[in-house]
This record gives C-alpha cells, structure tokens and sequence, in this order.
C-alpha cells in the first residue's frame, strides 16, 4: 500500500477541494509558505468567505434567519464566483434558498458581467487582453456545457457587439461561418474576435477547432473582414490562437 | 421552515418583506413578482440596466416602486458601471442607506470573482495507476458498487455509490444515466467491491450498461473488481477490461 501512496493526496485533493481549493493552489504556487501559515491564510480566507456568504444571505434573501442559507453557502461554494455561476436549475430542490435569493443571484451576476464589459478597454479591445480575458472567463469558463461567442469590431477594433453564436453541449458547439458573416454585414463589423469554453477546463484547441477556425477564416477574408483571434477559454488555462500559431 | 419558503409561482410574491396588502398582480408586489417570473423565463439577458438596479433595489427597499430611484442612480452616476464602482461616501450623498450601499458593493466583487480561476484540483484518472491510487486511498466503501463519473479528460466528476447495483446493473442504467447527464460526464468506470459473483457475469452487466448508454455518447471505460479486507485495505484489484472480457 505504501508503494502507491503518492498519489494518496487524491482522496485528499477531493476533500480539500469543496473548501479551500485557493488555498491549495497558493501554497503551490509560493513553495517557501510553512504549513502554519498556509493554515493561517487558510482561515483568513475562509473567513472572509464567511463573511461574504452572510452579506450575501442576509441582503438578498428573504428568511427571516440568513445565518441557515448562509451556513449552507458557505459549505456548498469554494469561492463567490462558484456561487454566482451556479445555474438556476440548480437552485431548484434547496429549500432554504426559497425563491428569491436564487434569482438575485442571477441578477448579481448580470449586474456583474456588465461590469465587467463596460471595463473593456473603449477604444482599441485588443489595446488590454487582461481585460479582455478578465471578460471572457467571467462570461464562459464557468459554464458546463461549450458557448460560442463571436465579438464584432469596428475598423477601429471597437466592440460593437458581443452575440453568442450558438449553444452546445459538453465537447462540441455547432458554429455556422455563413451565419456569422451575415452577422458581420448587418453590424458593418470590420473584424472579428471568437471565443469559446472547454468545460473540461483544458483549454488546448482541438483539431475540430482548428479546422472550424479556418473555415470561418476564409468566409471572412472574403468579405475582407479579419479574423484577429480564436481564444479558448477553460477553468485551468486559457489558449490564443494567435500566441499558438494557428491564425 | 418549510412554510417560510413557499415554491414558485405561488398566489403571492415569494414571502418576501413586500407580501403587503395589495392584491396578487397589483401594486409594487406584483410588479416584483412578475420581474422575478420575467428572470425565471426568459434569463436576466433582457432585462434594462435599471432593470437590473430596480430588482437589487427590492433587497433593501420594502414595497415601494423603486423605478424611480433606479433611474435616478444610474442618471446621477452615468451608467451601471459608474455606479458599481462609486464610493461609499457618493452613494451615501446620493441619499442611499448603509444596507443599500453593502448591496451595491456586491457587483464589482462579483466581477472580481468571476474573472478569477483556480485549477481546480480534481484527481485526473486516466490511467491504471492512478486509478489504482486512487481507489486503494479511499475508504473503505460500505456498497457493492461504486460509480467514478469522468469527464473528457477523465477527470474524477462524482464518486457515488449505487445501492440498486445489488441486483444487477441492468436494472439502474436509467438512473446512472441520469446522474451522468447531469454531471456532464462522458465516461463512467463501474467499482464492484468484494464481489460475490463471478467475474463473467458482471463483465456481462457492464458489457450491457455499455451498450444501454452508448446512444448518450457516454463511454464505459472498465468495470474494476477489488478485493477488501477490514484490516489490510484493498488486497487486490482486477481490471474486466485488461482480463478481456468487455
């Protein structure tokens, strides 16, 4: 038993996973941390979670008593976007999250995606690809099955729009080039960004994707609009397939 | 504690502190009822920026329309965005309580949040031996039959046990179906613990969950049998598929 025990950390990687996943990830990524302070940063953060998830309780929902529904976050979320990302259907068999609260989690996260669009750079989208990709994850990465998005630019690489092409399911989301040139006629849209989730988190493109992103390519250079960039967005990593060589 | 949480649609706005005394559909609180319903159907993707605000401003505002102050926030502060960010001390110029402030801080953490990724730190169990770690590391299972949901990477979704299992694997193919649609799975590796029955016969249930779920693209990699004991763990471990027989 002891030869395998190497990999005994899975077990723990699950347990550990539901509460304190950040704090996982933090002692990696700063070898020098001693174990009392990774447990101190720990707590730290879970506190403040704590305390997050009874603001949130307490404001949004409707029970006379948030400290129950908060308790019940608190066990559930490893983190507030986990929480804001869960889709409604979700919400549907929890009792203590009565009706209300769940639907104010959805217009929190409405609320905060617009945020997040409006701090896209006003000029130039490519000018900040923080922020761009800021925008990109909050949109897609938390989603379980593949959305396709498809951002429309000016001749000034001004967002025009951000319209989601299509919905599909966990590997693979049906994209029409013809669909989306017609898009680019109707907004007079000089170029164009794609992006798309993996929700297997790995956001390595797959040979589908590559052949797809050409095709889209050639339909557009047609048209002589650009196609500036394919971005795949998953939880672990996020690729460019301009920065891989693939445009 | 049931009775505090009723279902929707309900005859009345869900409980909420604006249950006043108008009628079901009049008044702010059916107004609030039928925003609420407008989320439900139709997503929040519709809704107007001082939509938005309207509904966050039902939190703290008890059954009073609060169009009126939404639409003055987002005019005073220039737009959605301009008033996420403003400060404390400006929202509480603007005339807002302390609870309304809090919420209004809710929107650019929320951002925040979202924008912010951890790997998550799901064990990976695409091979023998990591398979073999993994299910040697856990405890000891009290079922005959566990169920390790993978996704297109294998990695570990959901662990579960399947009680029905006792009876044969053809009887649960729906409710393992089920749980892998909703976990998003596409690949499930059956565990018999301390099997009774031989090693041909189960190969032959997986075989036939095998072919039951193929329809859902979902694939069956192995049926794993181990051996169990109290003081020593698992003892030993056979692999259907690598024995041949699925």
């Amino acid at each position: 038993m002891n030869a395998l025990s190497p990999n005994s950390d899975c077990s723990a990687a699950i347990k550990t996973n539901k509460n304190e996943p950040e704090e996982k990830d933090a002692a990696v990524a700063e070898p020098p941390l001693k174990e009392e302070e990774v447990d101190e940063r720990a707590d730290k953060q879970a506190r403040e979670r704590k305390k997050q998830f009874h603001e949130l309780a307490e404001l949004l929902g409707t029970s006379q008593d948030p400290a129950e529904l908060s308790a019940y976050l608190y066990d559930r979320f490893p983190s507030l976007g986990a929480l804001l990302t869960t889709p409604l259907a979700a919400w549907e068999k929890v009792a203590v999250a009565g009706t209300q609260f769940p639907i104010m989690l959805q217009v929190l996260r409405e609320c905060a995606l617009r945020h997040n669009r409006a701090c896209l750079p006003n000029d130039d989208l490519c000018a900040d690809e923080r922020k761009l990709m800021d925008y990109l994850i909050a949109r897609l990465a938390w989603e379980s099955v593949e959305h396709f998005h498809v951002l429309f630019l000016d001749e000034k690489n001004h967002l025009i729009a951000d319209e989601l092409q299509s919905v599909g399911t966990i590997n693979h989301a049906p994209v029409y080039p013809r669909e989306i040139a017609l898009r680019c006629l109707a907004l007079k849209a000089r170029a164009v960004i794609l992006a798309h989730n993996h929700p297997s988190g790995d956001a390595t493109p797959s040979l589908g994707d590559v052949a797809m992103t050409q095709k889209v390519q050639s339909v557009l250079s047609v048209l002589d609009i650009k196609l500036l960039d394919h971005y795949v967005i998953g939880r672990a990593n996020q690729s460019s397939f301009i920065k891989l060589g693939l445009l | 504690m049931a009775k505090h949480y009723p279902d929707l649609p309900s005859g009345m706005p869900g409980g909420g502190p604006e249950s006043s005394g108008t009628g079901p559909n009049t008044g702010a609180g059916g107004h609030r009822k039928r925003m609420r319903q407008r989320v439900l159907e139709h997503g929040t993707g519709s809704l107007a920026d001082y939509e938005l605000v309207e509904m966050l401003l039902f939190c703290v505002i008890p059954r009073r329309d609060t169009k009126p102050l939404a639409k003055a926030l987002l005019q005073k502060f220039g737009s959605l965005v301009g008033l996420f960010q403003a400060s404390r001390e400006a929202l509480r110029e603007a005339g807002l309580k302390e609870r309304a402030i809090d919420l209004f801080q809710l929107p650019a953490q929320g951002a925040c949040a979202m924008a912010q990724l951890k790997a998550p730190t799901v064990p990976m169990l695409g091979d023998g031996e990591r398979l073999k770690a993994y299910l040697t590391a856990l405890p000891q299972p009290k079922s005959f039959c566990r169920l390790l949901y993978l996704d297109s990477r294998n990695q570990l979704l959901c662990d579960e046990e399947l009680v029905e299992a006792e009876h044969g694997l053809g009887n649960c193919v729906k409710s393992v179906a089920t749980r892998a649609l909703l976990l998003h799975a596409t690949a499930l590796i059956v565990v018999f613990v301390a099997p009774r029955s031989s090693a041909l016969g189960l190969a032959q249930g997986v075989r036939g969950l095998m072919l039951e779920l193929q329809p859902l693209s979902i694939v069956v990699h192995d049926g794993i049998m181990l051996g169990l004991d109290k003081a020593q763990g698992v003892t030993w471990m056979m692999s259907l598929y690598q024995e041949g027989l699925l």
